[in-house]
């Protein structure tokens, strides 16, 4: 690559695609159909991130979260549905910037037990499974790094213990050789779209909030790289609005409509925007649209658009929506040190076939460590005593100023955070959920509840798994905030937008194509008819791959 | 060059100043209506003499570009709508300030609110009509300052509005911001009083300004007096600073060189100290006075200047409108739901009554469309209601331009049918309002469906409502009253052309006599997409036998021996938990099945259209229903029927994309392997 891409350049009238987002649907369907020699403008509301660029400090991460309408264009995006509360990410690369690496298929096993919900084959999936591989860099986490992470070698006890074996989980983080220490220069300046050097993984736990090293092969730095080498226009805080078909014979164009924020200078101050003002709206024109927006934001705008822009979109739409399962919970006070902030986030996968879940051991970033820390009622009572200690002296006159001591005990063993270790568990939760807009047609509504038949059942198998392993560890184990609210809580919601064999059940066939719109396409966690089990990164890529195939051969 | 020294203003303007080079006969005129409060009823004096009567070698003056800034936009929009000077003139003359001007705020962020001014005033007596103004396209700007871009904007007429007219003064403190097409916009004076470069960018070489603005220096220290000192500051800091600029142009071109505008540019002020107060002015008389003022200082500009004057202009008559409120509500069905809630809130305004009597029976509309299908309250861009045209049965046509929330353009065609075909179908009629939305531009064809399309009522309560919202529009309450009155009188008069003759029977073209819409208790209408060819959904709709299989609420069917339906078939069954006896009266295959059937006091026709689309086929159906029965539960079952007959599309839709070999069609598909 010559040159940083110029993500603020010139957009032109007409696009042969325009893909609307940028993740793992998105990243992929830019790259392949640039590759293919068509023209591509790539739409993302959020900004890029190059590594190094990630907020980290209090002040920076207090605007780092996405609501325009507050002048807010950060990194995450947070939902709070009635009985669900969602993560998801907004920025150039969009869930690869927050994910947790991992980068693993759908069991085929598991993918057999509601296949008849699927319009394709597991086989569909897997023959593109290995290009996403080789295109994100997907491998094992080394085992010479072990000594480094000692959550590794504990949950591997823990999960023993339980009767389950565990396997290195598949990441996509550049490690460095062996012989050679973490945090060292990998590839080069020009070899991705920013112009920055990358540096291996430095086990620093900090990858769900931007990876600074940029030792995770997000897809801003693999996929969408290569887009923009092939020529493809990315362009970022541009947030789609607006989808409209004009009828052209039997086919179609689009018209799509997009706003394009400013993000206020940094430091400058932050205030609401007032009330009726919207940034102004462009139109771009394309004879294949491809809604990579993720789940909310493709399933939003399409509900959005279905009135007036997208009249015969399937009445399936916003149906089948699921968390994928996702559960939480900690291990507490147990004797083994974990000390979960070294190593990439997730290290270990124990899976289950027999309850279709997997368990995976979580890591934290060391602040939260403190955060966690500073929580515990015991630091308060040696504080005070200290405190009390000093004041006694200062009246008997016998003051020591030596107190090093005194403070180390303060702070005590800090057992708490060696101790703590997240558990995080995902599995086939059968996909129930149904999304309409509320309100005047402005707000995304979600009906969910982790109650349903199904869902329970299935939330129950995976907290014991995760309960027995902690006890397996011989640590206790507590259940994440949302479980004694009876909520959910996820960071891979999937569906809303379900493939299906006929515009009855679904809204797009096997390869993402909509039903009564021949250029509209969805390639994003969206058209997951079920959940996945496993982390949907991989999945959504392999479907992307096979629905820009599709793009190729029939647009 | 110019003396660095020496102050340009006006007095350079007289000839042999640096302000009046001599251009030959080689004048573009251009006039900058400059801004000045209510001052600027002066200008409009001072219009009615040089756009009507002034001469210039025999004949009237031509400006090749007017400029507006603050107050005078108003003069110039509806100079750009094509009203004469005298006109102009006499609207400033008919202006009520008290009783009809802005009214005090006390909810919003500013002292005043232009909202009564805008009713009464600008789409009231003065009557600007937006449509005609943004089409005419007179070359002009008018000036406003967009404050989320903190830059000033010189807009034509083709993209203004009434939002970003009262914008342009909307002056800070005074008058809240305005907030039109996602942005805030502000009156532009502390920018720019009077935009001198852009109508000397636009080829204007002689610039005609009336500048009411004082430049005496006002004396006052209470804190009004000082906000108006700041804005004389920059109104004349500014004038005098483009003054300076033109000077060193001119004096530029005059040594032979090349000035900074593209040439010699000529001012010929008309300046004027008027004695009303830029915004406290309370009566009539005090304006009507300026304008007198200006017409007699122009006057006497021309003369001086010997330019001719032609005959003056007789007095343009006063209006004689009327304008009212509606509000009319129901349900439309969408692609997405068979019955989504929608309103229209619209303030119709008719110009002139008796031309309206006279046979031009159109009406402007403004006011909003609120639907949840669109993203909520929609202001309408353009609409226009044709009433009544013609002598004998008629129409009500509402015609209106909106976008919704994300940005589609789209047009809401309501019509009411006016014509004696019922027993007591007066009310129905006036009160009916059947709107199809579509797509704007998109033909209205049978090849698409339409983006909404349902019926909307005039509920009693708002026509009462409307009633008192019935205004004449007038100077004077002796002129509005008449006008109220000769309007009422021929809209009665009309009706009863209508309803006091003899009945017509209705014939509704695709159902049998007597069975159609007009007139019924209950009509639905729903229809689905099918990816299926018609000929197969045509197979699932005559095997009546085979409905509970997709239908719950087709139960206890019994076709009396027969396998399918046909022509003439009679069968029984219990739906919407009622038994009833239907006999198929049309039935042409893969286009239409349609039976008549009876029930317990009540009666009803229920037909299903086909048609071939480019994805499958569009199915269409419709029920009417009449008898004591569905009078008394008209309300009820207008939404129960609905919806089960919605049912009854998506369990078609569910076995029509079941059934083996439907694969759905993709239109643009190449050759080759098909979706798995």
């Amino acid at each position: 690559m010559d040159a940083e891409h110029d993500l603020d350049g010139e957009i032109a009238d007409e696009y042969d695609v325009v893909v609307v987002g940028s993740g793992f649907g998105g990243a992929v369907t830019a790259c392949r159909l640039a590759q293919a020699g068509r023209s591509v403008l790539v739409l993302e509301r959020g900004d890029a991130y190059a590594p190094g660029s990630f907020p980290r400090s209090p002040s920076e991460m207090s605007t780092n979260f996405w609501d325009p309408s507050r002048n807010l264009f950060g990194l995450f995006d947070l939902w709070s549905f009635r009985s669900l509360d969602a993560i998801v990410a907004s920025g150039l690369g969009g869930g690869s910037l927050i994910y947790a690496n991992v980068t693993m298929e759908m069991p085929k096993e598991w993918f057999d037990e509601v296949a008849d919900q699927w319009p394709i084959d597991h086989r569909d999936i897997e023959e593109h499974y290995q290009a996403v591989r080789e295109m994100l860099g997907v491998r094992r986490v080394p085992e010479h790094l072990s000594a480094r992470m000692p959550k590794s070698a504990a949950f591997d006890a823990a999960a023993a213990a339980f009767g389950s074996p565990t396997e290195p989980a598949p990441v996509a983080v550049t490690f460095a050789p062996s012989w050679l220490g973490p945090g060292n220069p990998a590839g080069s300046r020009t070899d991705n779209m920013h112009g920055v050097q990358r540096h291996s993984c430095t086990l620093c736990g900090k990858c769900d909030f931007g990876c600074n090293e940029g030792a995770k092969n997000t897809l801003d730095l693999t996929y969408l790289s290569r887009a923009a080498e092939e020529g493809a226009h990315i362009r970022t805080l541009r947030e789609v609005v607006g989808i409209g078909a004009v009828p052209a014979g039997d086919d179609e164009t689009y018209v799509v409509r997009y706003r394009t924020h400013t993000r206020p200078p940094p430091g400058g101050q932050r205030r609401p925007r007032a009330r009726g003002v919207v940034p102004p709206t462009t139109t771009v024109r394309a004879r294949t649209v491809v809604m990579a927006a993720g789940v909310f934001g493709t399933t939003r705008l399409l509900l959005a658009n279905r009135v007036a822009g997208l009249p015969r979109l399937s009445p399936a739409l916003g149906t089948r929506f699921s968390g994928n399962g996702d559960a939480i919970g900690f291990t507490t006070g147990g004797t083994r040190e974990v000390d979960s902030q070294r190593g990439p986030v997730i290290t270990r996968v124990l899976r289950d076939d027999a309850g279709m879940f997997l368990v995976e051991d979580g890591g934290y970033p060391s602040v939260l460590g403190w955060v966690g820390e500073s929580f515990q009622p015991g630091l308060y009572r040696r504080g005070l005593l200290l405190l009390a200690q000093r004041f006694g002296q200062r009246l008997l006159h016998r003051e020591r100023s030596d107190i090093s001591g005194g403070v180390s005990r303060v702070l005590g063993p800090m057992g708490v955070s060696r101790t703590t270790a997240p558990l995080l568990g995902m599995g086939m939760d059968p996909g129930h959920g149904t999304m309409r807009l509320a309100g005047d047609g402005t707000w995304l509504d979600l009906r969910w509840s982790p109650r349903r038949p199904g869902t329970s059942a299935y939330f129950e198998r995976v907290l014991v798994a995760m309960r027995g392993v902690a006890e397996g560890a011989g640590a206790g184990f507590r259940h994440g905030p949302s479980r004694l609210l009876s909520r959910g809580i996820t960071a891979h919601p999937l569906g809303g937008c379900p493939m299906g064999t006929g515009p009855a059940d679904g809204v797009v066939d096997g390869y993402g194509r909509a039903f009564g719109h021949p250029g509209l396409f969805v390639a994003d966690g969206s058209v997951m008819p079920t959940s996945v089990g496993a982390n949907p990164s991989m999945t959504i890529a392999a479907l992307a791959e096979r629905c820009a195939r599709r793009i190729v051969e029939v647009r | 060059m110019v003396d660095a020294m020496r102050d340009v203003g006006f007095a350079d303007c007289e000839p042999g100043g640096i302000l009046a080079p001599d251009l030959g006969a080689d004048a573009r005129r251009g006039l900058v209506m400059a801004g000045g409060g209510l001052k600027v009823a002066h200008q409009a004096g001072v219009l009615q003499v040089w756009l009507d009567e002034a001469r210039i070698d025999g004949a009237p003056v031509e400006f090749v570009h007017v400029d507006g800034a603050s107050g005078g936009v108003f003069n110039l929009a509806m100079w750009c709508q094509g009203m004469s000077g005298r006109a102009i003139a006499d609207n400033w003359r008919r202006f009520a300030p008290l009783t009809r001007g802005a009214a005090p705020s006390l909810t919003g962020t500013a002292l005043f609110s232009m909202r009564r001014f805008r009713t009464n005033v600008l789409q009231g007596v003065w009557g600007l009509d937006w449509p005609t103004i943004r089409a005419r396209g007179a070359p002009a700007t008018f000036n406003v300052f967009d404050v989320d871009a903190q830059r000033s904007r010189a807009l034509p007429p083709a993209a203004m509005s009434e939002d970003l007219l009262v914008a342009a003064t909307s002056l800070p403190g005074w008058y809240p911001p305005v907030v039109t097409g996602g942005r805030r916009y502000i009156d532009a004076v502390y920018v720019t009083d009077a935009n001198l470069s852009a109508t000397i960018g636009a080829g204007a070489n002689e610039l005609w300004i009336p500048w009411t603005v004082s430049m005496a220096g006002s004396r006052g220290n209470g804190p009004v007096s000082q906000y108006f000192q700041i804005i004389e500051a920059a109104a004349n800091g500014r004038l005098h600073a483009d003054l300076e600029r033109i000077a060193a142009s001119n004096a530029a071109w005059a040594a032979g060189g090349h000035g900074s505008y593209p040439h010699p540019v000529r001012v010929v002020p008309l300046v004027a100290e008027v004695p009303i107060h830029y915004l406290l002015v309370f009566t009539r008389r005090s304006i009507a006075k300026a304008v007198e003022q200006g017409v007699r200082d122009a006057r006497r500009w021309c003369a001086d200047r010997r330019i001719g004057l032609g005959p003056p202009a007789p007095p343009t008559p006063p209006p004689h409108g009327v304008r009212f409120r509606e509000r009319m509500a129901g349900r439309v069905r969408t692609s997405t739901s068979p019955a989504t809630p929608l309103a229209v809130v619209l303030t119709a305004t008719v110009r002139d009554v008796d031309t309206l009597r006279a046979g031009d029976r159109r009406v402007t509309l403004s006011g909003h469309v609120d639907g949840a299908a669109f993203g909520g309250r929609r202001p309408v861009e353009t609409g226009e209601l044709t009433l009544l045209p013609g002598d004998g049965p008629s129409t009500m046509e509402y015609r209106l331009d909106f976008t919704d929330g994300v940005g589609h353009p789209l047009t809401l065609v309501g019509v009411k049918t006016v014509r004696h075909d019922g027993r007591l179908d007066l009310w129905p009629d006036t009160a009916t309002l059947v709107v199809t939305v579509r797509r704007r531009g998109e033909p209205d064809d049978v090849t698409t469906d339409p983006v909404a399309d349902g019926t909307l009522r005039l509920r009693a309560w708002s026509f009462l409502r409307l009633l008192t919202t019935m205004r004449g529009i007038a100077p004077g309450l002796g002129r509005r009253t008449a006008a109220v009155w000769r309007f009422a009188s021929w809209f009665l008069r009309r009706l009863a052309a209508v309803y006091l003759r003899p009945r017509e029977l209705a014939d509704d073209p695709g159902f049998p006599a007597g069975e159609g819409p007009t007139g019924a208790c209950v009509v639905t209408d729903n229809r689905v997409l099918l990816p299926v060819p018609p000929e197969r959904a045509w197979e699932l709709l005559v095997d009546a036998a085979g409905w509970p299989r997709f239908y719950d609420n087709a139960r206890r069917i019994d076709l009396g021996g027969d396998k399918t339906l046909a022509e003439g078939t009679t069968f029984r069954w219990t739906t919407f938990r009622t038994p009833v006896r239907s006999t198929v009266v049309r039935c042409e295959y893969g286009v239409e099945l349609g039976w008549t059937w009876r029930g317990p006091l009540s009666r009803g026709y229920h037909v299903w259209w086909l048609t071939p689309d480019r994805d499958g086929c569009r199915v269409r159906t419709v029920e009417t229903q009449r008898g004591p029965v569905p009078w008394l539960a008209r309300v009820l079952l207008r939404r129960v029927v609905t919806a089960g007959h919605d049912r009854w599309l998506r369990g078609l839709l569910v076995a029509a994309s079941a059934a083996p070999g439907a694969t759905p069609r993709v239109s643009s598909d190449p050759r080759g392997p098909g979706p798995p």
